[in-house]
């Protein structure tokens, strides 16, 4: 190891030193600017030896000062438009690399400069996975080629939220019951096991409910309905995971009538890109069916996913350049010599359900399932008492919050560069405080937070046909679900116990009842695997009924189709809290909303070849139960004006089949209404979770789709998938600050003005063409290139109120107020593959190189930090607020999935 | 259960320069000669997939692996506390203060025992050690200072390129001050406070000095933990010990001036403080008040560590 140290040292000191500038020592490196990292050509570079020593930069921002003596020196660096940076730099005896000085533009900043799906920590509260839509394996002609190629964007199709879209398991509405979320995470390396799906487009109905608008998956997960084999599958990957080994088995139904399956799989290990990141996750399935007789059938599935993998953290531009790499992680730390995560997932909800099927005749068709969902899920992070923060790129520990002080900016970069423990998380220091603790009590743990569910689900469903040409499908629904919500001590790192106290109230308070999280167990001693923090229950019941009737009628096809139902929820907290100790412990007031949609639709076929379809619908949904309430984690307070959300929504589509050509062209236009939502965060300068609960947002998306496949010759085919949409706000909403530490309220309704700005975190512009090959002896190629533009950043509603504009300049407000695009952005794909068929056996292989031009620069989101900074003259008064920098995550670089097969 | 995935194992002591630009990790399976870019090559690329190929083939025995396997981390070793041999001591240091902000440019190492704590707010990013000949103020600039340096703990300063300065004719040391009206700034920076303040033994608390006549009270003292024995306060300007910062009235200090013999000693409390709002004792009533003996230009003050420090008589 040590000589491998030493090689490597060797070598990179000889790279150096034959590098194109330097005989002998020096230094060099590049000069860019901080927006966009865009290289500065003609800047000056001035080093203060003993003599003044001048270089100026080339076309690419890079410049070079050979044969200096060595020792500390002074380097500025001047162009026209920046503001002079100042630097102290030590001269070694060779070329040193000083890597990127970036310089601060002096004009007003422009926002324009120029996993498969991960899952990023984003520094909330809110600990739901909210994984984007299209991830279902469709036969439309858009949806297989969106759904898998836009993947890497994180690409919201038609810009939609998660919710729009509703998932179905054998026929069970699966959303999840807080958030509404697709609930892929339940399923998540059962891929086999979940492969027979079902799915409809946009506003289209199903045969298991009305759906929303942004179509549906049904996944048909039943022991009969899974392909009969044997099938193995083995992953070697470099994206997410390392290693993925599958196993499935499938009976098929059995002249006895019997059908079961099997599956387990797992996925291990860690990836190329993103330290920290790790997989150590299984899954398991098991189905067992019966056809009683020809018109009776029981079918009972189980299955769960227990999962814990290291997540990665966004952090700033800043950080990105300082250590040279847009894959920076601030979430680990070394730790006996491996990379710990503080943010770990670790969950395992498996899933009941029964199915119940009856067809007395070939005209009723009744279906009746229950399913229940059940377990744990657990997100963890540091906690801290009374120590200082932990956070490797805490504001304070970056050259930025010395910027008017080169000098310590320079040995914060340093320190960056040279000691993992100041680049990371200090699992040392952290160890060392708690075990130098007096009493032994903890100042720094790994809490563990939790949203265990308890959910029930209940459907009885009938399809009559009523004639040849009309159907109707009628269904009741129920739904029971309650969620332990509650954070416990998962590692106390070194200590012996941890005090259940508020920290931050006991900043402000220091003691009494207000710095206690439950009064009923004040000053409680708690250790690994104990409850603190806070605890509270979400009770939640939704009961619908629906019908959806089709026919066809002179060459038209036409559906109807209603739902209405009520959903209730209430808050059951069962700590009580010291700082609201009247509205924290007990019930709060039960929310009730009906909720109802109505849809239409017609389409009309001409020949085979051609089908022109409209769709319309009126909805009115329940806000979630965690965006409803202002701080649930302190307190039962609900959101003020909390309403249903009204939307609008019709599209029509030209589809075309000609002779293997197949097309799908839509056009969409959808309004939503009276949205809400509720964003929390962790403030470090009130050092508390802070809540940004807002209401009366609107949106309009609107756009055109395409989806196309044209055969080019024998086994050669082209692709495409083309979305162009416009998605704006358009209501300048209200936002509600609360602070989880204190009964204040920080800003209350203020006006968020962001009317006519764009719907973030999903490109409004995604195109993918490609070609793909498939020979006769089962070869498979393919290439691809996707195109991307219009995303926005994530936005801080507070930096566009009146209140973060309060003594700003005009220019100043235009900053602030700004909405970041990203770059648009190229990505190259390929694959190949082929499979072998020897007697009954099937082998093969399929490997994928995705973003082949190794891009390392696309930002696939983040968001703006929810903090303001204050600017204050020299007796403390406040004079203006600013923005801190925003947090970026980038698409990984060139990665590979290699998948061998055997099937029998 | 034996991990199986590639992690890099790396000696976290390592302090040398050999980060460079890139996310580097040591590969375990590839080494590429360059170390400036350990992420995917298109040659380690293809070097890691053969690599994965062929552990595949190993790993697929492991199929049917028990579902709970959570990773593991032994804990770090214990602290080792440094151990150096001072060259000066804490007054000697001090009186290198030539007339102004005076940059320490020898290797002067100094060691002294932590005698306050910011636990209570009433210290703010700096804290004082004392040996036998005085005590110094060390502007460190870190916050919750009494996680990492705790009182009776031995701490050695590396005093070279750091900044001796005075105010009100007390010495502290620090880093350069890029404001006029301080002589010196704090150090801050995470790698600067690595290269000059280094942690030795912990210890018990400091014996306070116990003063019991004014002739005891001289500059010779500054800076460490004294008593003053049956003083009486004869003075304050508020009833508690500070004003706690509320809404948009700043915090203001509380001081309560306690006598020995006819010398008067300031006790100066932060607004910040936690104890702030506490009721300070009454006019002409005698305590026993411990703390750190400062002084600003012809005044001498004390800066309580906690409320334990004042005993009622």
């Amino acid at each position: 190891m040590k000589i491998r140290f030493t090689l490597i040292l060797t070598a990179l000191m000889l790279i150096l030193a034959n590098g194109m500038f330097a005989q002998g020592n020096g230094i060099k490196g590049r000069v860019v600017s901080r927006e966009g990292r865009v290289p500065v050509k003609g800047a000056k570079v001035i080093l203060m030896a003993d003599h003044e020593m001048t270089a100026v930069t080339a076309e690419n921002g890079e410049f070079s000062i050979s044969d200096i003596k060595p020792g500390t020196y002074n380097l500025s660096v001047t162009a026209d438009d920046f503001l002079p940076a100042r630097l102290n730099v030590r001269v070694e005896d060779y070329m040193k690399d000083l890597n990127l000085i970036t310089l601060v533009a002096d004009i007003a900043v422009r926002t324009r400069d120029a996993s498969a799906i991960a899952d990023f920590d984003t520094e909330s509260a809110n600990d739901a996975q909210a994984i984007p839509v299209v991830l279902s394996s469709s036969r439309d002609v858009y949806e297989n080629i969106a759904g898998y190629k836009f993947g890497d964007i994180r690409f919201r199709n038609r810009g939609y939220e998660s919710e729009s879209s509703s998932v179905y398991l054998n026929g069970v509405y699966f959303n999840d019951a807080l958030t509404g979320y697709s609930p892929w995470s339940l399923w998540t390396g059962l891929n086999e096991a979940t492969r027979n799906q079902e799915n409809s487009t946009g506003l289209e109905i199903s045969d298991y409910g009305v759906n929303g608008f942004n179509g549906s998956t049904n996944i048909n997960a039943r022991a009969s309905q899974l392909r009969k084999g044997y099938r193995f599958s083995v992953v070697n990957s470099n994206r997410q995971y390392r290693y993925r080994l599958m196993g499935t088995y499938a009976s098929g139904e059995k002249d006895n009538g019997w059908s079961y399956a099997l599956s387990v799989s797992t996925r291990l290990g860690g990836n190329d890109w993103i330290n920290g990141i790790y997989y150590n996750a299984y899954a398991w399935f098991a189905s067992v069916e019966k056809r009683i007789t020809d018109q009776h059938r029981l079918a009972f599935t189980l299955f769960g996913t227990p999962t814990e993998r290291g997540v990665q953290g966004a952090s700033t531009q800043e950080v990105y350049d300082m250590v040279g790499s847009n894959y920076y992680n601030p979430n680990w730390g070394y730790q006996d010599g491996k990379m710990r995560n503080a943010r770990v997932r670790n969950n395992h909800e498996p899933v009941a359900i029964l199915n119940y099927y009856f067809t007395p005749n070939d005209k009723v068709n009744l279906t009746a399932a229950i399913s229940y969902r059940f377990g744990k899920n657990g997100y963890s992070a540091l906690d801290w008492y009374d120590a200082p923060d932990p956070r490797p790129d805490y504001y304070r520990n970056l050259p930025s919050y010395y910027s008017d002080d080169p000098y310590k900016a320079s040995y914060i970069r340093e320190g960056w560069l040279s000691d993992w423990n100041i680049r990371q998380i200090s699992w040392d220091k952290i160890y060392d405080v708690n075990r130098l603790s007096e009493g032994g009590r903890s100042q720094y743990v790994i809490e563990e937070r939790h949203t265990d569910q308890k959910d029930l689900n209940a459907k009885l469903q009938a399809s009559i046909n009523l004639s040849e040409v009309s159907r109707l499908n009628v269904g009741a629904e129920m739904r029971y679900n309650k969620t332990d919500y509650y954070k416990s001590i998962k590692d106390l790192l070194g200590g012996e116990h941890w005090i259940d106290i508020d920290k931050f109230a006991e900043r402000d308070f220091a003691s009494g009842d207000a710095i206690q999280n439950d009064l009923n167990h004040p000053d409680r001693v708690v250790r690994e695997g104990d409850r603190y923090g806070y605890s509270y229950l979400a009770h939640v019941r939704n009961y619908k009924g629906w019908f959806t009737y089709r026919f066809t009628k002179n060459g038209f096809e036409g559906y109807l189709a209603g739902e209405a139902g009520n959903t209730n929820f209430w808050r059951e907290g069962l700590y009580r809290k010291g700082l609201f100790p009247d509205n924290s412990y007990g019930e709060s007031e039960k929310l009730s909303f009906f909720t109802y949609s109505a849809k239409g639709g017609a389409a009309y076929s001409i020949g085979g070849m051609h089908r022109i379809y409209a769709n319309a619908a009126y909805m009115e949904s329940a806000p979630f139960f965690q965006e409803s309430f202002v701080s649930p984690r302190t307190r039962n307070s609900v959101v003020e004006g909390l309403t249903t959300e009204k939307i609008m929504s019709a599209d029509i589509n030209y589809s075309l089949r000609f002779q293997g050509l197949r097309m799908r062209l839509t056009g969409f236009y959808t309004t939503i209404k009276d949205q809400t939502n509720l964003i929390s965060f962790y403030d470090d300068i009130s050092r508390s979770f802070s809540n940004f609960s807002m209401t009366g947002i609107d949106q309009r998306n609107a756009g055109l789709e395409l989806g196309i496949s044209v055969p080019l010759a024998t086994g050669l085919s082209a692709e495409g998938a083309f979305s162009l949409g416009n998605y704006v706000y358009t209501s300048n909403p209200y936002v509600t600050q609360t602070v989880d530490n204190s009964n204040e309220i920080i800003l209350e309704n203020e006006r968020v003005y962001w009317k006519e700005f764009k719907v973030p975190s999903t490109p409004q512009t995604a195109i993918n063409v490609g070609l793909n090959y498939r020979s006769p002896s089962s070869i498979y190629a393919g290439v691809d290139l996707s195109y991307y533009d219009g995303m926005y950043l994530d936005m801080n509603p507070v930096y566009r109120t009146d209140f973060a504009q309060a003594g700003l300049t005009e220019l100043e407000s235009e900053v602030m107020r700004r909405q970041e695009r990203f770059d648009p952005a190229f990505v190259l794909n390929a694959n190949i593959g082929k499979s072998w068929y020897i007697k009954n056996y099937n082998i093969g292989f399929s490997f994928e190189v995705k973003n082949i031009l190794n891009n390392k620069n696309i930002k696939t989101g983040g968001y703006e930090q929810m903090r303001l900074k204050r600017n204050e003259d020299s007796n403390g008064e406040l004079l203006s607020y600013s923005r801190f920098d925003s947090k970026y995550f980038y698409m990984l670089g060139t990665n590979y999935y290699l998948n061998i097969y055997f099937r029998f | 259960m034996k991990r199986i995935y590639n992690t890099p194992t790396y000696n976290f002591n390592q302090t040398k320069r050999v980060l460079g630009a890139g996310e580097p990790v040591a590969r375990v399976s590839a080494s590429n000669g360059s170390a400036s870019n350990g992420s995917a090559s298109n040659g380690s690329m293809a070097r890691g997939l053969v690599a994965g190929i062929i552990n595949m083939a190993i790993i697929s025995a492991l199929l049917l692996l028990p579902a709970s396997c959570a990773r593991t981390f032994d804990e770090p070793e214990a602290f080792v506390p440094a151990n150096f041999q001072p060259t000066h001591t804490i007054a000697q240091l001090k009186a290198m203060r030539a007339g102004g902000p005076t940059e320490v440019l020898d290797d002067i190492t100094i060691s002294g025992k932590v005698v306050s704590s910011d636990a209570e707010g009433n210290f703010y990013r700096s804290f004082f050690i004392q040996d036998e000949t005085g005590g110094i103020e060390i502007k460190i600039g870190k916050t919750n200072l009494q996680s990492y340096y705790k009182e009776g703990q031995t701490i050695y300063v590396k005093a070279r390129h750091l900044m001796l300065g005075s105010y009100g004719g007390m010495v502290s040391i620090g880093e350069r001050s890029l404001e006029p009206r301080y002589e010196n700034g704090f150090i801050d920076t995470d790698l600067r406070i690595k290269e000059t303040i280094i942690r030795g033994t912990a210890g018990p608390k400091v014996a306070p000095y116990e003063i019991t006549s004014q002739s005891q009270i001289t500059d010779s003292r500054l800076g460490t933990l004294v008593t003053l024995k049956n003083a009486k306060l004869t003075r304050r300007n508020m009833a508690t010990w500070a004003q706690k910062a509320s809404g948009n009235i700043e915090a203001v200090y509380g001081e309560h001036t306690f006598q020995i013999g006819t010398r008067n000693v300031l006790v100066r409390t932060s607004g910040y403080a936690k104890f702030a709002s506490e009721p300070a004792p009454s006019l002409n009533s005698y305590a026993d008040v411990t703390g750190i003996l400062t002084k600003y230009n012809t005044t001498y003050q004390l800066v309580l560590n906690s409320l334990d420090g004042v005993v009622l008589k």
